[in-house]
């Protein structure tokens, strides 16, 4: 073999005799993408993502199966090849059906990988699912019972009856570490000798100290407050969230090695400046607990405090004396939650004021629901408009409101009713209206004009460069899973910032979908047989008032398994080594660029061990050739053509008509999910990929 | 019977047959009359279909044109039992429309096409049939053919135009022990039928054309590729055949040389990516047509691995008169780097259309107004296709372009197989490219992901134009899938499929423009961005009423006519038939 | 006993063994073969793909392949009449869509469908080579010039009447 000289990319190179371009430019160091093209295969030139640039021809060529010759100048990465590989890909996104991940996975913040732990404990590997939860989720048991389920709004099993209760199986995995005494302490890596300040014990900082030790980081977590837990702590009732919850799994965090300074007020006792100087890097987590004023003539009176303060108090276990008659203004979480609790001290009439309907109350329905069981009243469409000391308490104006016409974001505001006005006699009045953020100790940190800070949505990122931030305290109150999630994302970042890499956080990869639930073709939820959701045990509401036990009791294993076989295992089980998103994510394609028809959902899992899913398919023609050139079994081949050309058994047959031994093995062949294997679970996140796969990052 | 020694030939190509033929020849074989009874091909007038010939027995020639059965009935009363000519409905070579259509004419590949009958040897014979052959086996030296052709200046009719000689040294040059020679007449673009006539109505001329291609490249074995769409064309090539072997001009040791040639008929089953060379030979070799990665070049390794030369059917064609007369008479016709003649199957909005054969180097222009006779119609030529899916639109101020293919392919369209259509003002051109696109996107293989998929969306794109639901960004989409289709696919099909649209955006870009901005297309094709007035020009003759398929003209006759907007389809029939230019489109 | 009902299962093989015979059973007869099986059936009956496979070195996956390559081939049975509506440019400029659409809306089908009396089926075609004389309509063979709308319903209603 005689050695050729070429030009690639402008710099000299050679290549042997026979060499494709493709060859000699990855044994360059360069990365052609390539679907259709393996080594153990003929060369077919059939996907062209491959296609580069040789100076003098009019196309572009497929650098698989076109040989290098001497003198000859080629360009693999130059913008033409660039946007023709990016339209490559947008085609045939525009032409592909699925999900990469199920949309539970893509709606949950934190990027749980829902469909895989709900696989392991559907099987009974408990352990791996909490493994797998924790990969994204450290505060599993915590957030088990207290997040709001963005993922059960998009589950598609609802197309069949219900949602999964993927949230309190969540809450099931992490309840089986204590149930078994599962040492959860994840690897870490060495230490790489550097500190980082995490301002605030709330979900964000406790999220971004678990991630950060786990990358070898030492971190300090300072905290105003006498224990961890920020807001789920302060803000949200223990027989929701038992505090031994929360300390367990801070109690992993101390483990990995993070320092816990309580009682520890930033401004205060310790400066912004301070830990800018002493730490590699601060992550601030202060979250936004300042209760927002009702703004109502009468709420500095004794009797009338904020929801925040009210429950903050009764989780401090301050004794409180409680009046007879409460009214607790707002429609929140934060609202139900204090009325429940003032239930729970003694309070005989508690009535929640809101100034909408019911049907607007941002609070979570099944919170209502119990709120309402256990004896709380609901007084909607009225608002508070004066309060006034009166002989036996506080006198309580209201006015009546009615729903206008919508507004521009489509919601109808709440007008007043002229002429409405009714006074009660009340003894407190807890007003659960929203909440602040105190930034003032921040100094020449960027914040908005209401007191948020200003951080890279992606990275966390504050405008000095080794601040980062998450949480509330960047996006005003707001659910505590965003608040995981932004402390994980920055913990990503602080590693890479502290190690100088460029800062991107925990990049997205591309994720295909089928659409929103009215756009999935029905064949993907029919062949389902309708099953109830699995209900959460609770004490019955008479055991429940007096006291502080939790009233979720959890599922018994049997009922996790049950609950956990009613999921449709949405998502692809190739999505982790799919070669299109992997392409799609580094090319920045789009499956939005086209519109038009696409292939028709088509799923045959009638075979033993494999499965056939045309609508993932991309005509690469690989699986073919390997029938024809290595497996000599003729099972797949082409069929029809131009845009309906299809790969497809002999007459369209189904799978399980094949009667070859040798037919999985296409499976290995497949760039996509379009053939894979049975055995090859849904989970995208195999339990110990985390550390050396991101730890590599 | 007073006429005696006649001899009558009835057009009978498939296009003749469309226009009635069938019927008169089932009436004069009723008539029993002293005389020859034959058929003969298509002469190219289309227009004027069905013919009928009759040879005098002192050897005058008739040419009856538009046959009817009571035309028949006269011309057999007056001339086949008369003995005198219909004088009147005589076709008249040399003055008025007949001599419009054949002045610039100059037949080479058409010579016997409606002069003879195609299912007889002895006639191609008699008219210098396999005296190429002859001359060729005699010399016995096929690079000198190959020489002969190279300097006859013969490009590939096909459409590419490599030059044929130099194909045929490439293969020649191969020393393999076996090469095939095939002949491509996949006639696919869906506009052209030079090829369909050619093997129709003188088959024996693409055997002989054959033949040599097969001695001059040292091959003994050939393939004729036929679409199946043309059962007579497949029924005249077997006779062809058995005809040839039976007088040795096939089989084994052709006239009594040492030379043998074998060849087959493969019909082909309808897929227009099978005029790419290397899907053909797919197709023959039993498979699925995709075309296949060169290098290797079919000279090298083409069907089943072996040396082949592929050329079309009016090239082969073209070959026995070169070899006849000399590779410098033919090359004495044309342009500088097009030489010879090319044969145009020109339809559409025209007054005479058919099949025409001219020099290269005429103009567009003498082809389509003096030979064609132009739209026929008050309107005007708004652009002729050329090239078919390959090709594009020709605006009607470029009609100037000689035919060559350089000059024609800086047009962007191309020179294509010789598929001419002539559109006028009620044709829209967004509605074209998307007719276009709407075939390639269904022809491709499926094999490459732009043409697959990027074919479609531009045909998506296009219809959604057509619809009236276009928006601005949709021409910058598809002037840059275009350009990426062009780029990346592996074969013609691909690379030159967006073409139509390339080049009705180059040169009819406002009408783009009108369907997405002004929701209207002028052309009064696109239902959904037009609508149909009638004018005061109307004179009341009632003809639209009558025809309107939905009954939504109203009018008294005599006076002005009203179209009811609510039930009108807009589908143009009234401004077809108006023969008073009311109905406009608004 | 067999042979009434022509299509049943061992008819088509009794025939396409008498194919094989006739045409060849190399690879490379795919086509013909396929074309043959239609000649006779009228279109391809999975048996035939079924029965061709067994007795010759073709596989069913390659002949499902070929069999849904060309637009010459069906898969499913056709009606009695098979009219053809050319779709060549020249057809396509002189009004070949409205042709099209006067005989779906006539036979109450669309392009590509079979009438439920199985006695129509109506398909578009690429080219008939009869560009001149557009637009074009083929049935069952014979091929109609200068056709319009009206003329084209004409020519079902003048069958329906035969």
């Amino acid at each position: 073999m005689s050695t050729i000289n070429f030009i690639l990319n402008g710099k000299p190179a050679t290549a042997e005799t026979g060499n494709t371009i493709l060859d000699a430019a990855r044994a360059a160091g360069y990365s052609i993408p390539t679907f259709c093209h393996r080594e153990d295969l003929k060369p077919f030139a059939s996907c062209f993502v491959c296609a580069v640039e040789v100076e003098g021809r009019r196309t572009l060529v497929p650098s698989c199966s076109t040989e290098v010759l001497e003198g000859m100048v080629v360009n693999t990465e130059n913008e033409r090849v660039k946007r023709a590989r990016k339209t490559c890909l947008d085609l045939l996104l525009s032409d592909h059906v699925g999900d990469c991940q199920g949309p539970c996975m893509t709606s949950c913040p934190a990027g749980i990988d829902i469909p895989g732990f709900i696989n392991h404990i559907a099987e009974g590997r408990d352990r791996e699912a909490l493994e797998l939860i924790k990969n994204n989720m450290p505060l599993a048991g915590c957030l088990g019972r207290v997040c709001t389920r963005p993922c059960e709004d998009a589950c598609r099993r609802q197309l069949v009856e219900d949602p999964i209760a993927i949230c309190q199986l969540k809450r099931f995995a992490a309840d089986q570490a204590e149930e078994n005494s599962w040492d959860m302490v994840p690897e870490q890596l060495p230490s790489t000798g550097k500190k980082v300040a995490v301002v605030g014990a709330g979900p964000a900082g406790l999220s971004a100290a678990y991630y950060l030790q786990m990358f070898g980081v030492d971190c300090t977590v300072f905290d105003a407050h006498e224990a961890p837990g920020g807001m789920i702590r302060y803000g949200i009732p223990s027989y929701r969230l038992p505090r031994n919850v929360i300390d367990q799994e801070v109690e992993i965090i101390e483990k990995l090695g993070a320092r816990f300074e309580y009682n520890t007020v930033l401004g205060k006792d310790i400066t912004f400046p301070q830990l800018q100087r002493k730490y590699d890097a601060v992550f601030l987590g202060i979250g936004a607990q300042k209760a927002s004023g009702m703004r109502t003539p009468g709420e500095e009176l004794e009797g009338v405090r904020s929801g925040i303060e009210f429950l903050g108090a009764v989780s401090r276990n301050e004794s409180l004396p409680i009046g007879n008659r409460v009214v607790v203004v707002g429609g929140g979480n934060t609202a139900i939650d204090a009325a429940r609790t003032a239930l729970r001290l003694g309070a005989e009439r508690v009535t929640i004021l809101y100034r909408r309907a019911r049907e607007q109350m941002p609070a979570w329905n099944e919170e209502i629901e119990d709120a309402l069981k256990e004896g709380v009243m609901l007084e909607t469409l009225a608002a508070p408009i004066r309060i006034e000391k009166s002989k036996n308490g506080l006198a309580l104006t209201c006015i009546r409101m009615e729903l206008g016409k919508p507004d521009a974001s489509g919601r109808r505001s709440p007008l007043p009713i002229e002429g409405s006005e009714y006074t009660i006699e009340v003894d407190e009045i807890i007003a659960a209206i929203g909440q602040n953020i105190d930034s003032s100790m921040l100094l020449d940190l960027e914040v908005t004009s209401w007191g948020s800070i200003v951080a890279d949505e992606q990275t966390g990122q504050t405008k000095m460069k080794n601040v980062f931030a998450g949480g509330d305290c960047v996006t005003g109150a707001d659910i505590a899973v965003n608040a995981v999630a932004a402390g994980r994302r920055a913990a990503f970042s602080i590693k890479q910032f502290l190690q100088g890499e460029p800062v991107v956080g925990d990049p997205k990869m591309y994720n295909h979908s089928m659409g929103k639930l009215d756009e999935v073709p029905p064949a993907v939820f029919e062949q389902f047989n309708p099953q109830e959701r699995t209900a959460m045990p609770r004490l019955a509401p008479k055991q429940r008032a007096g006291g502080f036990d939790e009233v979720e009791v959890g599922f018994t294993p049997e009922q996790a398994r049950s609950e956990a076989a009613r999921c449709m295992e949405c998502g692809c089980r190739d999505a982790h080594e799919c070669a299109l998103r992997d392409f799609a994510t580094r090319f920045g394609a789009s499956a939005e660029r086209f519109t038009g028809d696409k292939r028709t959902y088509r799923r045959d899992d009638s075979h033993a061990v494999l499965v056939y899913e045309e609508h993932k398919c991309i005509q690469c023609g690989c699986c073919v050739r390997a029938c024809d050139e290595l497996l000599k079994s003729p099972c797949l081949g082409f069929a029809g053509r131009g845009f309906e050309a299809r790969v497809k058994p002999a007459l369209d047959r189904r799978l399980a008509l094949i009667n070859d031994e040798e037919l999985p093995k296409v499976a290995e062949y497949c760039p996509v999910g379009a053939l894979t294997l049975k055995t090859d679970a849904v989970a995208t996140l195999k339990p110990g990929a985390f550390l050396t796969s991101k730890g590599e990052l | 019977m007073k006429n005696k020694g006649l001899k009558i030939a009835v057009g009978m190509s498939t296009c003749n047959m469309a226009a009635g033929s069938r019927k008169l020849l089932e009436r004069l074989e009723k008539e029993s009359l002293d005389a020859e009874l034959s058929t003969m091909g298509c002469l190219g007038m289309c227009h004027a279909e069905p013919q009928i010939r009759v040879t005098d027995a002192d050897g005058r020639e008739s040419l009856y044109c538009a046959v009817n059965p009571a035309k028949l009935e006269r011309i057999i009363k007056e001339h086949l039992r008369g003995g005198s000519p219909v004088e009147a409905w005589l076709f008249n070579a040399n003055e008025g429309d007949g001599a419009a259509l054949l002045t610039k004419q100059q037949r080479i590949v058409l010579r016997n096409c409606g002069r003879i009958n195609p299912e007889s040897i002895d006639e191609y014979l008699a008219n210098d049939g396999y005296k190429a052959l002859e001359m060729v086996l005699k010399q016995n030296n096929p690079s000198e053919v190959c020489e002969t052709v190279l300097r006859s200046g013969l490009r590939g009719r096909g459409g590419a135009g490599f030059p044929t000689g130099l194909k045929w040294k490439f293969a020649l040059k191969e020393r393999r022990d076996k090469k095939y020679v095939i002949c491509n007449a996949d006639e696919g673009d869906p506009g052209a039928f030079m090829d369909r006539s050619t093997l129709e109505s003188d088959p024996h001329a693409v055997l002989e054309g054959m033949t040599i291609q097969a001695f001059s490249t040292g091959a003994n074995e050939g393939y004729i590729y036929c679409r199946a769409e043309y059962p007579l064309a497949v029924a005249h090539l077997k006779r062809a055949i058995a005809q040839s072997e039976e007088r040795g001009f096939l089989g084994d040791n052709i006239l009594g040389s040492t030379f043998s040639f074998h060849l087959h008929i493969k019909e082909g089953a309808g897929a227009f990516v099978c005029g790419e060379e290397t899907a053909l030979m797919a197709s023959i070799e039993g498979e699925r047509g995709m075309p296949r990665l060169r290098p290797p070049f079919p000279a090298q390794s083409g069907l089943f691995g072996k040396p082949t030369t592929i050329n079309n059917v009016e090239t082969l064609a073209s070959v026995p008169w070169i070899i006849r007369h000399g590779a410098e008479k033919y090359a004495a016709i044309g342009t500088e780097k097009s030489k010879g003649t090319k044969v145009f199957a020109l339809a559409g909005k025209i007054k005479r259309g058919g099949l025409v054969e001219v020099p290269m180097g005429i103009t567009i222009r003498e082809v389509v107004e003096e030979i064609g006779g132009g739209t026929g119609t008050h309107r005007k030529v708004k652009a002729v296709q050329m090239g078919g899916p390959s090709g594009g639109c020709i605006p009607a101020d470029l009609l100037d372009t000689r035919i060559d293919y350089d000059e024609i392919n800086r047009t962007g369209a191309i020179m294509g197989s010789g598929g001419m259509i002539v559109l006028d003002e009620t044709t829209c051109m967004v509605d074209v490219a998307r007719y276009f696109l709407g075939f390639t996107q269904l022809e491709s293989c499926g094999k490459c992901t732009f043409c697959r998929i990027g074919t479609r969306r531009m045909l998506e794109i296009l219809t959604r134009i057509c619809a009236g639901d276009g928006v601005p960004e949709d021409i910058d989409e598809l002037e840059e899938l275009a350009v990426q289709i062009k780029n990346t696919s592996l074969c013609g099909l691909g690379q030159t499929a967006p073409n139509p649209v390339l080049t009705t955006l180059k040169y009819f870009r406002k009408e783009y423009e009108e369907h997405i901005n002004d929701k209207k297309c002028r052309a009064g094709k696109c239902v959904n961005l037009c609508s149909y007035e009638i004018s005061e020009a109307c004179t009341g003759c009632t003809v639209c009423a009558h025809k309107c398929p939905v009954g939504a003209i109203s009018g008294e006759r005599k006076g002005q006519h009203k179209i009811d907007q609510e039930k009108c389809v807009r589908c143009g029939v009234c401004r077809d038939v108006c023969k008073f230019d009311a109905v406009k489109v608004i | 006993m067999c042979g009434v009902n022509m299509g049943c299962v061992c008819d088509i093989k009794k025939s396409v063994d008498e194919m094989i015979e006739r045409v060849g059973s190399s690879v490379e007869m795919a086509i013909p073969l396929l074309q043959a099986v239609q000649s006779k059936f009228r279109y391809i009956p999975k048996e035939a793909i079924e029965h061709i496979a067994s007795k010759t070195e073709m596989t069913e996956t390659k002949l499902y392949g070929v069999a849904t390559f060309y637009s010459q081939f069906r898969l499913e049975p056709v009606g009695e009449t098979i009219i053809r509506v050319c779709h060549g440019t020249a057809c396509h400029v002189a009004g070949a869509e409205g042709v099209t659409e006067a005989l779906e809306k006539r036979m109450g089908i669309k392009d590509g469908e079979t009438t439920a009396d199985g006695k129509y089926t109506l398909e578009s075609v690429a080219c008939l080579g009869c560009c001149s004389l557009a637009p074009v309509v083929s049935v069952d063979g014979e091929i109609h010039a200068k056709v319009d709308r009206g003329s084209a319903v004409e020519l079902i209603e003048e069958r329906e009447k035969a």
